[in-house]
């Protein structure tokens, strides 16, 4: 009788037991809280970028630009350059008008002036990061494609690639291998044709600029904004070589 | 049965036992460990002096591709890194060490992240490699001859020895000033019986490699223009050690007959430019004087792990490479500063700015520069699965530019413009240049004899050390933002500091550096 009853105890505690453990963690692998993904949907992008702090001098240059309406068309896509790409733009012409005066410097209101005038096309070239058609990531493949952008007679691939490096988060322990997405702004004339065995990632700095997408996906009621990353320079300025 | 008659019978089995038992018990209690092998057991043949030197190369390789946990190689660090000619901006604790012309004009390494780089302050591993070079030098001289078949093949173990030794205590020199001299080799029984040695000053460590290699290039031979014999210390490796040695020294004099000893004997010849990247690729090149072997064998054990013993390796080149060069298993990696290269370099006529070096514009964390693509042999080991990567070159120590150059340096501080210039023709007339600044005086002369070492042997460990051998004549390094009294012969604030609470409780008559000794890491 005793025996019979310390048993059972003894198999009610392991069911009790495995009954806890089995449980599954949601929230086990992820490192974080997981984002809503649709928290812009009711957003326009301008609106977007506007309440993002490391975008309010791209906000000035969209104004000056008259840049607004084409940004919150519906469907588009739009390729965010950040305040310090346009430091580093406003740095790079600044050393190039030194060349002339040594006390000359470029800064936001001469560029605000050339947007709002267009001067030498400018505010045009704002058109550059804009695609107009959507780009998720059901579109993007790993070898990329040419997309036209709103700049006139400029396409640009863009493309959802794999990668192997370590320090962009792929684990060889792990059996996915992450994608990013990039954005390659290619020098004329075009003659990188794209295939497999000659994806977007094997484009050199000689043929294009290949940069990357830190933040992807951001869906906004309008349409997708894609943040590229630090290191770019607003229009590219000054990096051909 | 009697009782007689029964110890006879048990007698003489047990004696028959006891016999067997004790003849083959002595095998059995005398029986050494089947594996293990000591002193007397292992230096009875060529072999195992073979084996011996094997190690000592594998020991030296081992050191130069570590520092610290994931960090690049001690190598590229102490020779190139700090100089300025190349930046990493992911590695926040490496910033601080780079010469102030960088973009961030951060000033001049002040090693302010120590914790961060045990590797850069501990000298210990060297000190593996002298012990094995003493061992070979202790045991080897008491070997017959008959083991090795002549006089010669035994005393070029010798002289590769005496090199190997030589080396370390002048590369140890380099990073660290005065060094512990250490002669002898101890063994288990001197455990808890090691007295402690103080530093001794380096140039009398020096004088003493001197001898050891005049020693040694009389052991050792030409390679002949074999550049497959490269990868040993020879007669050509040796003197160009004793060159850089005697140039260390300020013995400029000697330096200039060692040097031209090795140009007009060694059998080396300049690369043709259409075929530069050739001095790279490892037992290839007849301009190669010394290589540390580094190209991929199958039979590695140490391959896979890529621990510190692995011949060929990834991350020790890959230091340089980002991008489709390496199949962008890199995103990140060691960028030349834009504006040096540019002052460097004549970029409309130099060829090897077009060979060696590729712009890459600014990119993750990386600022706009240029990429070192002198070690590009980019492999896997198994293409099919694209896994094990490694880049197949070999590390280049001593080439003939290296000594060309260096007897310009000796021939244009012992007074000889013209020799210096003629020199300098031969490195900048490849390069399809005439000359850069068309020097006219001893101090113009020097400055372009450096400033061509840099465009030269950039990403070959060498830089760094140049700029603190002509500290006194050219005050690069003041130039570069060092204080005036950091880099006094007194002080040498150009070396490292050493990691005092790790080796001073091994010897309590190490002192620190003299500049770190009053200034705070």
């Amino acid at each position: 009788m005793k025996r019979i009853s310390i048993l059972n105890f003894i198999l009610l505690l392991t069911i009790i037991l495995f009954m806890v453990a089995c449980n599954k963690n949601k929230n086990y692998i992820i490192g974080g809280v997981p984002e809503d993904v649709n928290m812009y949907k009711n957003i326009t992008s301008y609106d977007v970028l506007k309440n993002d702090p490391k975008y309010d001098t791209l906000i000035q240059i969209i104004d000056a630009a008259g840049f607004k309406d084409k940004l919150n068309k519906p469907g588009v896509t739009f390729f965010a350059p950040s305040n310090i790409s346009i430091f580093r733009y406003l740095n790079a012409r600044t050393i190039q008008v030194q060349k002339t005066n040594i006390y000359a410097k470029f800064a936001m209101d001469s560029l605000l002036y050339y947007l709002s005038n267009n001067i030498n096309g400018t505010a045009d070239s704002l058109g550059m990061y804009l695609m107009d058609q959507l780009l998720p990531y059901s579109v993007l493949t790993n070898t990329g494609a040419y997309y036209p952008t709103e700049l006139a007679g400029v396409k640009s691939i863009v493309s959802f690639e794999y990668t192997k490096d370590p320090s962009l988060g792929y684990n060889p322990l792990v059996s996915s291998v992450p994608q990013i997405v990039y954005y390659t702004y290619m020098w004329k004339p075009y003659t990188y044709n794209l295939s497999d065995a000659n994806p977007a990632g094997n484009i050199t700095p000689a043929l294009g600029v290949h940069t990357r997408v830190i933040t992807s996906g951001i869906m906004t009621k309008t349409g997708i904004i894609d943040e590229l990353e630090n290191g770019h320079v607003l229009f590219f300025y000054g990096i051909k070589r | 049965m009697t009782k007689q008659n029964l110890i006879l019978k048990l007698f003489f089995p047990i004696v028959v036992v006891a016999s067997i038992l004790g003849i083959s018990c002595k095998k059995y209690i005398y029986q050494g460990p089947i594996t293990s092998t000591y002193g007397a057991e292992f230096w009875t043949s060529q072999q195992s002096v073979e084996q011996a030197t094997a190690a000592m190369y594998g020991q030296l390789r081992a050191d130069f591709v570590t520092a610290d946990n994931s960090s690049p190689g001690l190598f590229f660090l102490a020779g190139d890194y700090v100089s300025g000619s190349f930046f990493n901006a992911s590695r926040q604790d490496y910033r601080p060490l780079t010469a102030s012309r960088n973009p961030f004009g951060t000033g001049p390494f002040n090693f302010n992240y120590a914790p961060y780089n045990h590797g850069m302050h501990d000298w210990s591993r060297f000190y593996q490699l002298i012990a094995q070079c003493n061992l070979i030098l202790q045991n080897v001289p008491d070997m017959p001859t008959s083991l090795f078949g002549s006089e010669n093949k035994k005393n070029a173990y010798l002289g590769e020895a005496l090199f190997m030794k030589s080396f370390t205590y002048f590369y140890i020199i380099r990073i660290w000033g005065d060094p512990v001299f250490v002669e002898k080799t101890y063994n288990g029984a001197d455990y808890g019986n090691i007295a402690p040695i103080a530093r001794s000053p380096e140039a009398d460590v020096l004088d003493s490699c001197i001898s050891y290699l005049t020693k040694a290039t009389s052991y050792l031979e030409y390679t002949a223009g074999d550049p497959s014999k490269s990868i040993r210390a020879n007669k050509g490796s040796a003197l160009a050690l004793l060159a850089h040695i005697y140039a260390w020294k300020h013995d400029y004099a000697n330096a200039h007959k060692t040097c031209l000893e090795l140009i007009n004997n060694g059998g080396y010849s300049l690369e043709p430019m259409s075929s530069y990247k050739n001095i790279w690729a490892g037992e290839f090149s007849s301009e190669s004087i010394f290589e540390i072997s580094m190209l991929f064998n199958p039979t590695d054990p140490n391959f896979k792990g890529q621990g510190a013993w692995a011949e060929a390796r990834f991350d020790f080149f890959a230091t340089f490479l980002k991008g489709p060069i390496i199949n962008n298993l890199r995103s990140q990696s060691w960028v030349s500063p834009y504006d040096f290269i540019q002052n460097l370099y004549d970029t409309t006529n130099d060829a090897r700015f077009k060979t060696i070096l590729s712009f890459v514009p600014p990119s993750g964390s990386d600022e706009i520069g240029y990429m070192l693509e002198k070690y590009t042999n980019f492999k896997y080991a198994e293409p099919g699965t694209e896994t094990s990567p490694y880049i197949n070159n070999n590390l280049v120590v001593f080439r003939l530019s290296d000594i060309i150059l260096l007897d310009a340096e000796a021939l244009a501080s012992t007074g000889d413009l013209a020799g210096a210039a003629a020199d300098l023709a031969q490195t900048e007339n490849r390069a399809g240049i005439s000359s850069y600044s068309n020097p006219t005086n001893q101090f113009e002369m020097l400055n372009e004899i450096i400033d061509e070492r840099g465009r030269e042997l950039i990403g070959e460990g060498q830089w760094y050390f140049d700029l603190i051998r002509t500290e006194p004549a050219i005050g690069r390094l003041v130039l570069y933002g060092y204080p005036r009294d950091r880099v006094t012969p007194a002080n040498k604030g150009y070396y490292w500091p050493l990691d005092m609470p790790l080796l001073f409780p091994q010897d309590n008559l190490l002192t620190q550096n003299p500049w770190w000794a009053s200034h705070t890491l």
